[in-house]
């Protein structure tokens, strides 16, 4: 059985006379097509033949009765993709064209256009929505970097492949249109155009999809590992008091002795009080830690209930330096307004080890710190007794 | 589809010729060979475009198909059109028939 060989297909599918030179020199190389896709076409390898290859632009399917008319002129059917059909004959001068009449070729091109022009429509109107859709998404709660790391990445990629199929779509619909102003005219198809002069385009359009893709993909891994760390215990559980991570922790901060970790009232197998959220991405690498001690001997300031002091951790290790001041603001921004009803005000203080600090006063008992270092961005929500110096002083050194 | 008139193309102009007797695609691609005196190789890419139109517009019906091939006639309206457009070009021809009187002095 003769080997087959896939080539690129870095032709639009309606630059014609391309396409069909593409062909022949193929087959020139022992190469004889096989089958037409997406992005590549296959090829059986054979010895060198000299080559004529045509291609009938037609919405219908060959019929039978096509292929045998065709067969009896020395035009052999090979293959069909889309609107494309494709055959070929030993190129000889005694050969007779498939079209002797270029007005009635160029009639051929019209139900093809109309499809062409229906297609484009609708994948504007998709690209329309989608973006739209992502405007709103990364828009919500007046944070969008926020956003744009919680759930923008994939969109704005798939936008952009989505982008790069209308470009393709709307480059296939403006070649064919070309194509039968040409006929129209008289001027025949060029079977031997230099196909290397179009294939620029269509190479620099399918690179960057392949980009996109392997970024798509990437981002698809982390997602399913966020899913399977979920089942496995690895992207969630519990808290213990041994448990390492770059944060500041509630033991560096209180004074209080016996302290326990809290437990729910009912045990599950997370602990809601005690919990370590755990997500990777491409764009940032982000813990959410809730932290809650239960201290018996020891009651609140200001009611009689046991001190439960607690610190919730989100902390954001970003990949992209230009994102930095953006996610510094929008978690500035999303602390000071996280109360509908009361809008607290960020102030802005230097603390020794830290790059940028902001600290927000929640009301009696709470306060939150927003913290960068290095390409480290931390929201620390705390409630209980201590001074906010004592959550920096923490941070710092966890931070270390 | 209705034939929508106005001049028609020398393929769809032989076609309907040739479709004064029924036929199929090769015969009828030998047959307009024969008519123009060898002037006219239709290619079968043509033939079929021009057959599969003028079927939709109702110049010519299929009277036979056994599955391989289908035998074509032409209709009363296509004999109309096709006299219509004969009248057409025999206007056109005379018009410019001074140029052969001028070619023979």
């Amino acid at each position: 059985m003769s080997k087959i060989v896939k080539r690129l297909r870095n032709i639009n599918l309606y630059n014609i006379g391309m396409f069909e030179s593409w062909l022949s020199d193929m087959a020139q190389e022992g190469l004889l097509l096989k089958r037409v896709g997406y992005s590549n076409c296959s090829f059986q390898k054979t010895e060198a033949y000299k080559m004529e290859y045509r291609i009938e632009i037609d919405s219908q399917s060959m019929t039978k009765e096509r292929i045998e008319l065709y067969q009896q002129y020395g035009w052999a059917y090979v293959c069909s993709y889309r609107e494309l059909h494709i055959f070929r004959a030993p190129a000889s001068e005694e050969l007779i064209e498939i079209h002797t009449d270029l007005k009635e070729q160029s009639y051929t091109l019209k139900n093809v256009i109309r499809k062409l022009r229906i297609c484009n429509i609708a994948l504007l109107a998709c690209l329309v929505f989608i973006i739209v859709d992502n405007v709103v998404l990364i828009s919500i709660g007046n944070t969008p970097y926020l956003n744009l790391l919680e759930y923008g990445l994939q969109s704005v990629i798939s936008t952009f492949i989505m982008i790069m199929v209308v470009i393709l779509t709307i480059h296939q619909s403006c070649d064919s249109i070309l194509l039968k102003k040409m006929l129209t005219k008289g001027k025949p198809i060029d079977h031997h155009a230099n196909w290397k002069k179009g294939t620029k385009l269509v190479k620099a359009i399918n690179g960057i999809a392949i980009i996109f893709c392997v970024f798509i993909f990437i981002q698809l891994g982390y997602q399913v590992n966020h899913i399977v760390g979920y089942f496995n215990g690895k992207g969630s559980y519990n808290l213990t008091m041994d448990t390492k991570l770059p944060i500041a922790r509630l033991a560096d901060i209180e004074e209080s002795k016996n302290p326990i970790l809290k437990e729910e009232d009912i045990p599950k197998k997370h602990n809601f009080y005690n919990e370590v959220q755990k997500e990777s991405g491409l764009l940032v690498n982000k813990y959410e830690v809730r932290e809650t001690y239960y201290v018996a001997d020891e009651v609140w300031e200001d009611h009689d209930e046991a001190y439960t002091p607690s610190l919730t951790t989100n902390y954001y290790e970003l990949t992209i330096p230009a994102f930095m001041d953006g996610v510094m603001k929008d978690l500035v921004y999303q602390e000071e307004n996280y109360y509908f009803t009361e809008e607290y005000k960020a102030i802005k203080v230097n603390y020794e080890g830290l790059d940028e600090v902001y600290y927000i006063n929640g009301g009696t008992g709470c306060f939150t710190v927003v913290v960068r270092k290095g390409n480290k961005i931390l929201s620390l929500n705390y409630w209980g007794k201590q001074e906010y110096t004592k959550v920096l002083s923490a941070l710092a050194i966890g931070l270390k | 589809m209705v034939y929508e008139g106005g001049p028609m193309t020398e393929a769809m102009y032989y076609v309907l010729i040739a479709l004064s007797n029924p036929n199929h695609g090769y015969q009828l691609m030998e047959e307009i060979k024969k008519l123009s005196g060898g002037r006219i190789a239709m290619g079968p890419g043509t033939m079929y475009g021009v057959l599969t139109r003028m079927q939709k517009e109702r110049l010519i019906i299929v009277i036979h198909d056994d599955g391989r091939r289908k035998t074509y006639q032409i209709t009363d309206e296509g004999k109309t059109v096709l006299l219509q457009e004969y009248h057409r070009l025999k206007c056109l021809v005379d018009d410019g028939s001074y140029l052969e009187e001028n070619a023979h002095e």
